[in-house]
């Protein structure tokens, strides 16, 4: 969904109109779920979170800034928390090794087809990435494991591990764009 | 040496940042609000990593449930924060408020169908209601001596004036305001109404 389109939806449901809500939930979903299911592994659980975070950002959506982040990231940012706040809290039996989550270029069409060129090319970029970057990339944001964690999964030195993800995101602020 | 936004969002990732790093995201979270383009762009690039998994759809059922709340009893949380600094209250108390408006009991019903609940008497010399207002009725007039202010949460107002307020309008009725506000058709308005006494004024 164009950036606009996201702007207006939100302001609609800021005045507690639901189709506003509806039409993010429609554009977003199948990515956020995509997300939340990578970070709990659990399908049950990930639906659960993605409802909050829907009604979390209903919620929110009078005092959302136009002029900041766009509503997508804004998206993320609430998924991302509240999937890892799950994740913590010790409830989930999750057991997914970062070997088994390489993923092949992956356009489903469960998808809004607004997104599938940026989601190619961000999975090319990644890829692209020397492989203990990326798996630490990937350890930091779906699993949200510590600079130590990290270190010992990936046999990097704890204190490289941070610089290493900020050169990956580098990569890949330097490679995206939208 | 300032901190590349790299390095500063490499430390969100990993949840080590500084006391006040870690202020700016909730702020972030809590409004989308970003304090310049490059904190935005940064953003913008550690979730784009969110792009490399499989979108999927979640079963029906979730949009089902989502849309029966947001349309139900959540319906109007969307007002929780204005409402907090409208009354003064917290966001706790706020949404305790909005969820009261379906409770079935503690409502007293006028002639015309109005029914009103107060939720807060004597705080700062205000009282506060809510008002369930069926289409076609007026709602009432302060009474002598009193100003008030409407928070319109569900359907529309028209004033003599013919203006039409919807949800989320502000409207005040100054002292010795002669206003009426009137529910159009369409449905019924939810309305929370502050009001204060003027004893040395009348």
């Amino acid at each position: 969904m164009p950036d606009h389109d996201d702007r207006a939806a939100i302001e609609a449901a800021s005045r507690g109109d639901a189709s506003g809500l509806a039409a993010l939930y429609d554009a977003y979903a199948p990515l956020l779920f995509g997300v939340a299911q990578r970070i709990l592994g659990d399908r049950s659980l990930a639906e659960e979170v993605l409802r909050d975070v829907f009604l979390e950002i209903w919620t929110k959506s009078a005092s959302y800034d136009a002029s900041g982040c766009s509503v997508r990231v804004w998206l993320l940012m609430h998924l991302r928390q509240r999937s890892l706040e799950r994740l913590r809290s010790g409830k989930v039996g999750k057991m997914v090794s970062m070997e088994d989550t390489q993923i092949a270029y992956v356009v489903g069409d469960d998808e809004d087809p607004a997104l599938t060129p940026a989601r190619e090319q961000i999975q090319r970029i990644i890829d692209l990435l020397p492989p203990k970057q990326r798996n630490m990339l990937q350890l930091a944001y779906f699993e949200g494991l510590s600079s130590e964690q990290i270190g010992a999964r990936t046999k990097v030195p704890t204190t490289r591990v941070a610089s290493e993800i900020a050169n990956a995101l580098s990569v890949i602020r330097d490679a995206y764009s939208e | 040496m300032t901190t590349r936004p790299e390095d500063l969002m490499a430390g969100y990732l990993l949840g080590e940042l500084f006391a006040d790093e870690r202020v700016r995201i909730e702020a972030i979270m809590g409004t989308g609000a970003v304090t310049s383009p490059e904190e935005g762009s940064a953003l913008a690039t550690v979730h784009s990593v969110a792009l490399y998994t499989i979108p999927t759809k979640p079963s029906p059922r979730v949009r089902e449930n989502l849309m029966a709340s947001l349309t139900g009893r959540m319906r109007l949380l969307p007002f929780r924060d204005r409402i907090a600094k409208f009354l003064e209250v917290d966001i706790d108390s706020a949404y305790t408020i909005l969820t009261t408006v379906d409770h079935r009991v503690g409502w007293t019903q006028a002639d015309d169908g109005v029914r009103t609940r107060l939720i807060m008497s004597g705080r700062r010399d205000h009282d506060a209601s809510l008002l369930r207002a069926p289409a076609g009725s007026v709602l009432p007039r302060p009474a002598a001596g009193t100003s008030a202010e409407l928070f319109v949460l569900q359907g529309e107002l028209r004033d003599d004036e013919g203006e039409i307020a919807g949800a989320g309008a502000l409207l005040r009725r100054p002292l010795g305001s002669r206003y009426r506000h009137e529910v159009q058709d369409g449905g019924e308005a939810i309305v929370l109404a502050l009001t204060r006494e003027h004893a040395d004024e009348s």
